[in-house]
């Protein structure tokens, strides 16, 4: 942590979802608690990074997580600008927070940019016993909202390199297809619940 | 003759032991034979220091009953073992059950003398009863039991005070306070930027000395969205809620009828107030807490406003890094980590830290370290990271009674009555003050900013 390898793009990517979900043990997981071996250094950085190859190209991740600062209101207001990528996190086994994930995605979609790549992610699957949403039915929701898809344990370690991987490859690929070249936001499928509000779909009116 | 200390690590990590309900991390240290007067001539005679190899135990993990045996056994401790267990010890049992287990005069003595918040549970102080019960038992425990019943005293008695303390903070998702008076006599622009930041730094630094550090440790803060848990941790909330009315305070004195460049001139001054006096006062709470508004959407967002700010500061640029980290490589980051006085390395005079950053660290020790090891052993290496940075929060405080900042009632007034206005709000009223508009080729895009990144960072 800390040097300044080369690098071909960096990608910000945000955690989101109810409290208790398991953001930061994603976050951990995934970053290989780097800042566990020298605290000092993590100390006043929001975010923690990891490096990735991906089809020959260096990515790094920067990953955003919210922890300990959900109170800070203007911490968290500013928290999605610049996110092209998005973990929405639920509890496979508290069916409450997967019914939260369309009052996360109207909140990402209000405030993130609307070509953002976003994975739902049913976390604790080594819970399976107290399964209380069934894989069938997020992922049908999933594919409805044109969502990425993956059900993770952060603890035993499960599909937690593959979730993030799916994410940083599928935002890689919008960038170098050049799907997001302003204008063409129509390449890229919306959530129609935006439709509502037409001026929230321009894509570089949204966070002026 | 020089001598050459040995080049390689003094410190070496060696290995686990594991004794009947402990397990201790070996270090194995080479330190310098001190000099007896036979060995001293011969060094100086032959110009070398003797080493040996010393070994260290460190207490990694144990059950409760050997950690209290660790405590009350000062000969094989070792330096910081009773701090670190005074500082996390309700992460692992209670403050009652710990009385019971406890017999050792000095130890209780250093709790009742620095660890005096454990004690501070208001109405009923069961736990300060109870050790004074214990206490006066025992004839040896006869001074405690008296510097006990005088922290009992002083407790109660200072309930009243700190009663109206919790009623204090404006924690605003409670909401519903108006505007006074005071807030439409006083303009923004009338008070000198200086004073500002001094009444700013004297309520932070007031809210962040009765942080009880504890508070701050993952397993009690990142309990706080649970519903019985409403009340946990209030001396955190009250910084955070101050640090939220403050970022309140700058995006209302923005948003009110004005020209851009009337709003530029505001803009000006906050920065003026965060950049100028908030730093050189030390005080990183508000200084965050002014740039964090300036970035909260309804401010951002204006751009004929922010066209008319004048360039010749620098700010400009660390604001564009903190909006835009992904513009930046990571040691621009880390400077203006270091000049936001994130990692205060050095400093002499007092210090108001942006008590965010620890809870972030904190969440993120208490995610990634588990609360006990094999065998059910509690965890307490985790302890002793958690202490290191517990410790430096105490040491903040402390550096907080250096200030000395006169009371400036009309701008405290100022600063605390004002309306609150939710996130929808001021976003709303921002668009009432600059319409949207056609998308813009200028605008920040972060799609775009991507070739920006690969420029930098190639």
């Amino acid at each position: 942590m800390g040097s300044d390898e080369a690098y071909n793009f960096v990608f910000k990517v945000v955690l989101i979802g109810e409290s208790g979900v398991g953001k930061s043990n994603l976050l951990s997981r995934f970053t290989k608690n780097e800042f566990n071996h020298d605290t000092r250094t993590t100390i006043g950085v929001e975010f923690s990074t990891r490096t990735v190859q991906l089809s020959g190209f260096t990515i790094k991740a920067q990953i955003w997580d919210t922890a300990g600062l959900e109170r800070y209101r203007a911490i968290t207001s500013a928290y999605y600008r610049g996110a092209v990528g998005a973990l929405l996190v639920y509890d496979i086994t508290k069916h409450l927070t997967y019914e939260s994930v369309e009052r996360w995605l109207k909140e990402l979609y209000e405030h993130a940019d609307p070509h953002i790549v976003v994975m739902l992610v049913g976390n604790k699957i080594d819970l399976e016993s107290e399964r209380s949403v069934p894989t069938e039915e997020a992922k049908d929701f999933a594919e409805k909202k044109g969502l990425l898809f993956l059900e993770t344990s952060a603890l035993e370690s499960t599909n937690v390199e593959a979730a993030f991987n799916n994410v940083l490859a599928e935002i890689h690929k919008k960038v170098s297809s050049k799907q997001v070249v302003r204008g063409s936001i129509n390449a890229v499928s919306l959530n129609t619940s935006r439709a509502e509000n037409t001026e929230e779909n321009k894509p570089c009116c949204r966070n002026i | 003759m020089t001598l050459h200390s040995p080049s390689q690590d003094p410190v070496q990590e060696w290995g686990e032991e594991e004794e009947d309900g402990a397990v201790f991390g070996i270090t194995l240290r080479r330190e310098p034979v001190p000099p007896s007067s036979d060995a001293a001539e011969l060094s100086t005679a032959f110009g070398f220091v003797q080493y040996h190899t010393v070994k260290v135990r460190r207490l990694k993990a144990a059950t409760l009953e050997r950690l209290v045996t660790h405590l009350l056994d000062p000969k094989h401790q070792e330096p910081d073992f009773i701090r670190v267990f005074l500082s996390t010890h309700r992460a692992f049992t209670s403050t009652s059950t710990l009385i019971e287990l406890l017999t050792l005069p000095p130890v209780i003595r250093l709790w009742l003398e620095e660890y005096s918040e454990d004690f501070h549970e208001p109405p009923q102080y069961e736990s300060l009863r109870l050790l004074c019960m214990h206490l006066r038992h025992r004839l040896c425990f006869r001074r405690l039991a008296q510097t006990a019943a005088t922290l009992l005293k002083s407790e109660s008695a200072s309930q009243h005070s700190s009663e109206s303390l919790q009623q204090e903070p404006r924690d605003q998702e409670d909401g519903g306070e108006t505007s006074t008076k005071e807030e439409d006599k006083h303009s923004f622009m009338d008070f000198p930027v200086r004073e500002i930041a001094e009444q700013l730094t004297r309520l932070d630094s007031d809210l962040f000395v009765r942080v009880v550090p504890f508070h701050c440790l993952g397993c009690v803060w990142s309990q706080r969205d649970k519903k019985e848990n409403r009340n946990l941790a209030p001396t955190v909330r009250a910084t955070i809620s101050q640090f939220n009315a403050v970022t309140n305070r700058v995006i209302t004195s923005l948003l009110c009828p004005s020209s851009p460049a009337q709003r530029a001139r505001i803009i000006e001054r906050w920065i003026a107030v965060a950049q100028v006096r908030c730093r050189q006062l030390k005080n990183f709470s508000s200084l965050r807490a002014i740039l964090s508004a300036l970035q909260s959407n309804a401010v951002y967002r204006l751009k004929k406003t922010w066209a008319a700010v004048s360039r010749s500061a620098n700010y400009l640029n660390m604001l564009r890094i903190l909006c835009f980290p992904q513009w930046s490589s990571h040691t621009d980051y880390q400077h203006v980590n270091t000049w936001l006085g994130f990692c205060p390395q050095s400093f002499s005079g007092g210090v108001v830290p942006y008590l965010g950053t620890y809870l972030t660290v904190l969440t993120m020790l208490d995610t990634a370290l588990t609360d006990t090891v094999e065998g059910g052993l509690i965890n307490f290496e985790k302890r002793r990271r958690e202490f290191e940075i517990l410790s430096q929060i105490r040491q903040l405080q402390t550096s907080c009674s250096r200030y000395s900042l006169p009371v400036n009632p009309h701008i405290t007034a100022w600063l605390q009555a004002h309306t609150l206005l939710t996130d929808q709000e001021s976003y709303e009223l921002s668009r009432d003050l600059e319409p949207p508009v056609d998308p813009c080729p200028t605008s920040p895009n972060s799609w775009s900013s991507r070739l920006l990144t690969k420029k930098l960072a190639l």
